[in-house]
């Protein structure tokens, strides 16, 4: 399947326990110290909307948002520029750059022991309605795809769903881990 | 091969679109080979509604330095100093602000693949998208021409979107429903021969009646109010307004202009402004330029003389024999909302946010978008909302808002459920919340202050106590812009704030301009003037006092711009005056970075700590001093003695350049020293030019100088005053240069 633009979210475990303003001076020191990869340029903050992008660190190759538009509250990582390999290895480094953004919003000294990322579920989207239209066919299409690139997060396996029958929306669907996940950090030391 | 939207969508693309898309897709390709020169590709690309946007040369302060962003195509750009990868912005021109569900949804499906997810309306009934990148362009544009949306036209110096009264057709006070016109009109001057040719931007509005203030017709290079006359349908035609950096009333044009005259009288106006419009100099090539330079009668002269040479064309009159196109039906039968359960917040929310349509048993209801946003989620359960409730009926209006049209009355508790559910069902539509602002430093090259963080701030603690509120302080309106520019209409407001920023010791401290005296009303039937520039930290303290004294000191059932014509300015300005001080950075750093943006605040590459301590520089007094006379020119012409106001506003601009030009030179005695001295060391050498608007604040100065107004009026005065203003200002930013 010819797609590039993927989009993976991990949630928060209690979105209660953090506020969006509060992202806006992590990311913007996010881009002073080159925190995560890429060519970081703004952050854009739309906490006024309820259901919206929340807090958005804008870069070149990938967005980071703090997220209440595709469910709960949480970092969504929406990959624009094609990242190099096959689908797999692609979705694969979506799902590696998303935890470690998580892993590193964890660690915060503003957050510390108040921000938790679950661990057991994620969020993948095809933001790309042409190549991944919202419908089974394509989720099927996928599944050995996701088989392959997940391998390694969830080696106990896991399930897929789909949130929404809505052929308007992009494909979204649920990753939800067989097993139990202690954190994020666990998952990224699984990846490598 | 990849599937694209071109094949996907084929013939639902009308032929004339795709072709023009098909061009701008090889002007693309040509441009990445060098085949293209990067300023030509610059107006092509505007004039299919893609612009720039901040940090796009590549450079962004970072609250400690200024990093280079680095992209893959380093060396590529799409204009002056407009990096190729730099996301940009782009505009969608929805005429009359009219848009079905389907187009919101193919909108929604925009800002969620190319975009943030936010979907942006202006003041100017357009969408905007932002941080799109150049290359995704002709897919969003095929994806736009399929639901018959186009972006042609919507920047460069075109024919832009044709605004018109969201509440056209549904009005209780309006001549007749002005849809047909607006859209006839906006369907002609489009890609039309005689339009392609202008050295500025052209923007055409329609009102329905002269009280409101729906179309704003007053400020636009073309407004046409709607008119009967013995029954037969025609326009008031009103020519040469606008707002920008010095705002202009526009000029009556024609008492009555027969429906039938509308559409040619427009074209023979494009041609004269084609043909006799400033092309070289920007700053100065707007039609209301033109107006003001010609005189009024000398203007109407040509373009009379122009019309009667016209070809006739069909599509003048064609339209007028099916007017009902644009007639909009209701989905559900009028029914009164008696004994219908009614959800909290209710009545509140349709106190302000439900307006009576002229047709029993219907409403319109205002959906507020804060800040004039909405999110791409947002945006499609609106579609399902205006399907449930109505045959798609919904506009976006000037005040940066969405309206849903025919509701039968019945149905309001369950669309305010509806509404309240996806967290568009706040009150406030039209009110002191409901406050419209520009991008400004967000996104925006020519943002000086953050213009949404203020409005943020400002709604968000205004929304807190809007229920305790006295109605006269309700239904005050404010805007704000973060520039001079007035994107964000601040001076047709009640409180009005344009961005501006001072030197403190060696920081730079993000302020507002705060405007008095604007009308909404009326078509925007008034301009304020700018009192006093306040830190932007200060400025809800600015409206908690303003709007406080109003309270006490009103009389019965006294506005607030009659308040402030009798109180004067300088009784505004003494009420504020403790808040222009800045204070020290040791006790108050807040005040050096702006609403919602942590960054050391900074408008350009300036380091910080360069200077010892806070002395102030000779400078600084001195441009403290213009300020003053410009404000005294102010209570000046308040008080009508025009001849004197113009010599103050004049004495300002001299006072201002003196000061820079002693930086330089130790004497500067004359004004024609001045002038002399002040050109050939600030004018000529570029040093106070503004990087977009080039030396166009030190040509007031100097037409202020060499052609000084014969008979002051007062709107040649009232423009001097607010010349000077600038002038001022622009000696503060050339000021942080030296």
């Amino acid at each position: 399947m010819d797609l590039h633009k993927i989009i993976v979210k991990f949630f928060v475990a209690d979105p209660s326990s953090v506020k969006l303003d509060e992202f806006i001076p992590v990311f913007h020191r996010w881009i002073q110290k080159h925190a995560v990869e890429g060519t970081l340029i703004d952050v854009a903050d739309y906490g006024h909307l309820p259901q919206g992008p929340g807090v958005v660190l804008v870069a070149h190759e990938a967005d980071y948002f703090m997220d209440t538009m595709e469910g709960p509250l949480g970092l969504l990582y929406n990959r624009k520029i094609s990242a190099p390999g096959r689908l797999p290895d692609r979705i694969a480094a979506a799902f590696k750059a998303a935890l470690v953004a998580c892993a590193k919003l964890e660690a915060e000294p503003e957050f510390q022991g108040r921000l938790r990322f679950r661990a057991d579920e994620a969020l993948f989207l095809a933001n790309d309605r042409l190549h991944a239209p919202n419908n089974d066919e394509t989720l099927q299409a996928l599944r050995s795809d996701f088989s392959a690139a997940l391998a390694k997060v969830y080696p106990s396996n896991f399930d897929l769903r789909r949130v929404s029958e809505d052929a308007r929306r992009r494909l979204s669907v649920r990753v939800t881990s067989r097993a139990e996940v202690a954190d994020v950090s666990s998952l990224l030391a699984r990846i490598g | 091969m990849s599937q694209t939207w071109k094949d996907k969508l084929g013939d639902r693309i009308p032929a004339d679109l795709g072709r023009e898309i098909e061009i701008f897709e090889n002007e693309i390709t040509l441009r990445k080979q060098g085949k293209i020169d990067e300023k030509v590709f610059a107006e092509t690309r505007l004039r299919r509604g893609a612009y720039g946007q901040r940090y796009d040369n590549g450079q962004r302060s970072d609250g400690t330095r200024t990093q280079l962003l680095s992209y893959p195509s380093a060396e590529l750009t799409k204009g002056p100093m407009t990096l190729w990868d730099a996301p940009g912005m782009q505009r969608i021109k929805i005429p009359y602000g009219g848009v079905n569900p389907a187009q919101l949804e193919t909108l929604a499906e925009l800002a969620e693949e190319y975009s943030d997810g936010i979907l942006h309306v202006t003041t100017r009934q357009d969408i905007q998208l932002h941080y799109v990148h150049i290359e995704d362009t002709p897919s969003l544009f095929r994806r736009l021409a399929a639901v018959g949306v186009t972006t042609r036209e919507a920047c460069g110096n075109t024919v832009r979107n044709v605004t018109g009264c969201p509440i056209a057709g549904v009005c209780r006070t309006e001549t007749f429903d002005i849809t047909p016109y607006a859209r006839a009109c906006s369907r002609f001057l489009l890609g039309h021969r005689d339009t392609q040719n202008f050295g500025r931007k052209f923007k055409v509005a329609f009102s329905g009646c002269a009280g409101e203030a729906c179309g704003l017709a007053m400020l636009h290079d073309i407004g046409a109010v709607a008119k009967l006359v013995d029954g037969k349908r025609g326009f008031e035609f009103y020519v040469g307004g606008g707002l920008g950096s010095v705002p202009n009333q526009a000029k009556l044009f024609q008492e009555f202009l027969p429906e039938e005259e509308l559409l040619p009288m427009t074209q023979a106006i494009c041609r004269v402004f084609a043909r006799l419009g400033e092309k070289k100099n920007r700053n100065t090539a707007r039609l209301k330029f033109l107006v003001n330079k010609l005189g009024l009668e000398e203007f109407r002269r040509l373009v009379l003389d122009e019309r009667k040479i016209l070809t006739p064309e069909p599509a003048w009159t064609s339209y007028l024999k099916e007017l009902r196109v644009t007639d909009e039906n209701a989905l559900k039968p009028a029914k009164a909302l008696n004994g219908q359960p009614k959800p909290e917040g209710f009545e509140e929310w349709r106190r302000t946010n439900v307006y009576a349509q002229r047709q029993a048993g219907y409403s319109v209801a205002t959906v507020t978008l804060p800040l004039g946003d909405f999110s791409a989620r947002q945006a499609r359960t609106l579609s399902d909302v205006a399907r449930r409730y109505t045959e798609g009926t919904v506009r976006l209006t000037v005040e940066q808002n969405l309206v849903l049209r025919w509701i039968s009355d019945a149905d309001l508790p369950a669309l305010y459920a509806d509404l309240k559910a996806m967290g568009l069902g706040e009150p406030g539509a039209g009110s002191i919340v409901d406050i419209a602002a520009c991008p400004g430093t967000d996104t925006c090259k020519l943002g000086i202050s953050s213009s949404r963080g203020l409005a943020g701030e400002l709604r968000t603690r205004l929304a807190s106590r809007f229920q305790q509120m006295d109605q006269a302080v309700r239904g005050l309106h404010i805007k704000i812009s973060g520039c001079f520019n007035s994107c964000g209409q601040h001076h047709i407001s009640d409180l009005g704030f344009y961005g501006v920023s001072r030197k403190k010791g060696s920081w730079t401290v993000p302020h507002f301009q705060v405007l008095v005296g604007g009308q909404w009303e009326h078509n925007a039937g008034a301009y304020g003037l700018a009192v006093i520039a306040v830190p932007s930290k200060n400025i809800p303290e600015v409206v908690d006092r303003m709007t406080g004294a109003f309270l006490r000191e009103r009389t019965k059932d006294e506005s607030f711009q009659a308040w402030i014509k009798r109180i004067g300015k300088a009784k505004v300005r003494a009420l504020l005056e403790d808040l222009a001080t800045i204070p020290a950075h040791e006790t108050k750093p807040e005040f050096y970075s702006d609403w919602r943006d942590p960054r050391e605040y900074s408008n350009g590459d300036m380091g910080v700590g360069e200077c010892a301590g806070e002395v102030v520089s000779p400078i600084d007094f001195g441009l403290a001093a213009a300020e003053r006379e410009a404000f005294e020119a102010q209570l000046t012409l308040e008080a009508g003695d025009l001849r004197k106001a113009a010599d103050q506003a004049l004495r300002s601009m001299t006072t201002a350049a003196k000061e820079l030009v002693l930086t330089k030179t130790p004497v500067a005695d004359s004004l024609p020293d001045v002038v002399r001295e002040f050109r050939e060391k600030f004018f000529d050498t570029k040093l106070f030019w503004d990087p977009f608007t080039g030396g166009k604040f030190a040509q007031y100065f100097f037409t202020a100088v060499e052609h000084p107004p014969a008979v002051p009026t007062s709107d040649s005065v009232h423009r001097l005053v607010e010349e000077a203003q600038l002038f001022i200002e622009a000696a503060h930013s050339c000021r942080l240069k030296l």
